[in-house]
């Protein structure tokens, strides 16, 4: 599942929120915030690893959660060069229709 | 009126773009419905375009390659789900990419006459894998698709200052 796809699910994208907010968590720490099984929580967490928002590192017995500063990145930057590639675009589009424009009203005498 | 303005703003899974054009409603919806005219402001500045097929009707299919500056050809394809003449297109697009690039998107464009001009209005929506095949089984908005991008960007914005 790509970077998208996984934060597309509302509990996954509280998940990362969550993350987000404290730093780090532990598995066991996160599952505290919801009321849904342990075993859906580990689904969920198995999903953000990997599909690499968030970074585990096992410490111990814990299972510790971090963002992946790197993948939110690279998501962010995907979003921009698409707004970046519509930017271009409509400046094209602008030329490309008054070109049209100018070239009809010259061709009505 | 101010020229190279694009509006833009992003909320949850939608990024929206506005911008004015001198001309008209139709002129602007024209230019979108033929491969010829696509490929003449499609491709992004040294790219050229091949058009493989085009069907600019509900359900027609639009699948052109983009030939890059460095040699590289990208396969595209776009589906128009919903088309009414002059002033509203909506369609798909479907990668064919691998990996992170190859998120698929639906866009709603509105033509809005604005005085002499008009008004583009576009909004794309990135819809999780999931949404996506309810809407190939159903033409029509996507409804519920939450990615929170924008929402996302408030809080890496939090996390930055919060770790100074």
């Amino acid at each position: 599942m790509n970077a998208f796809a996984a934060l597309a699910d509302d509990t996954r994208m509280e998940i990362v929120r969550l993350v987000a907010k404290n730093g780090e968590l532990t598995s066991t720490e996160i599952g505290q915030n919801f009321k849904i099984s342990a075993p859906a929580i580990s689904h969920h967490l198995k999903i953000l690893k990997e599909s690499k928002v968030l970074h585990m590192k096992k410490d111990a017995q814990r299972r510790v959660y971090t963002l992946n500063g790197t993948r939110i990145g690279e998501m962010e930057e995907w979003l921009a060069s698409i707004i970046d590639l519509w930017h271009k675009r409509m400046d094209k589009l602008d030329k490309y229709v008054l070109k049209i424009k100018k070239e009809r009203s010259s061709g009505k005498k | 009126m101010v020229k190279n303005n694009v509006e833009t703003t992003i909320e949850d899974n939608k990024v929206t773009y506005k911008r004015y054009f001198d001309v008209s409603v139709e002129l602007l919806f024209e230019v979108w419905s033929s491969a010829e005219h696509l490929a003449e402001w499609w491709g992004p500045d040294g790219f050229t375009l091949t058009t493989k097929s085009m069907d600019f009707s509900n359900g027609g299919v639009w699948e052109f390659i983009m030939h890059g500056p460095d040699g590289h050809d990208y396969q595209n394809k776009i589906r128009f789900t919903e088309i009414r003449e002059p002033d509203f297109i909506s369609y798909q697009h479907l990668g064919h990419g691998e990996g992170e690039a190859d998120v698929h998107f639906q866009s709603r464009i509105v033509f809005e006459k604005a005085g002499e001009g008009t008004n583009l209005i576009m909004e794309q929506i990135f819809p999780s894998k999931e949404e996506l095949i309810r809407v190939n089984e159903k033409f029509g908005a996507i409804e519920g698709a939450k990615q929170h991008i924008g929402n996302l960007a408030k809080y890496l914005e939090k996390l930055a200052h919060s770790r100074g």
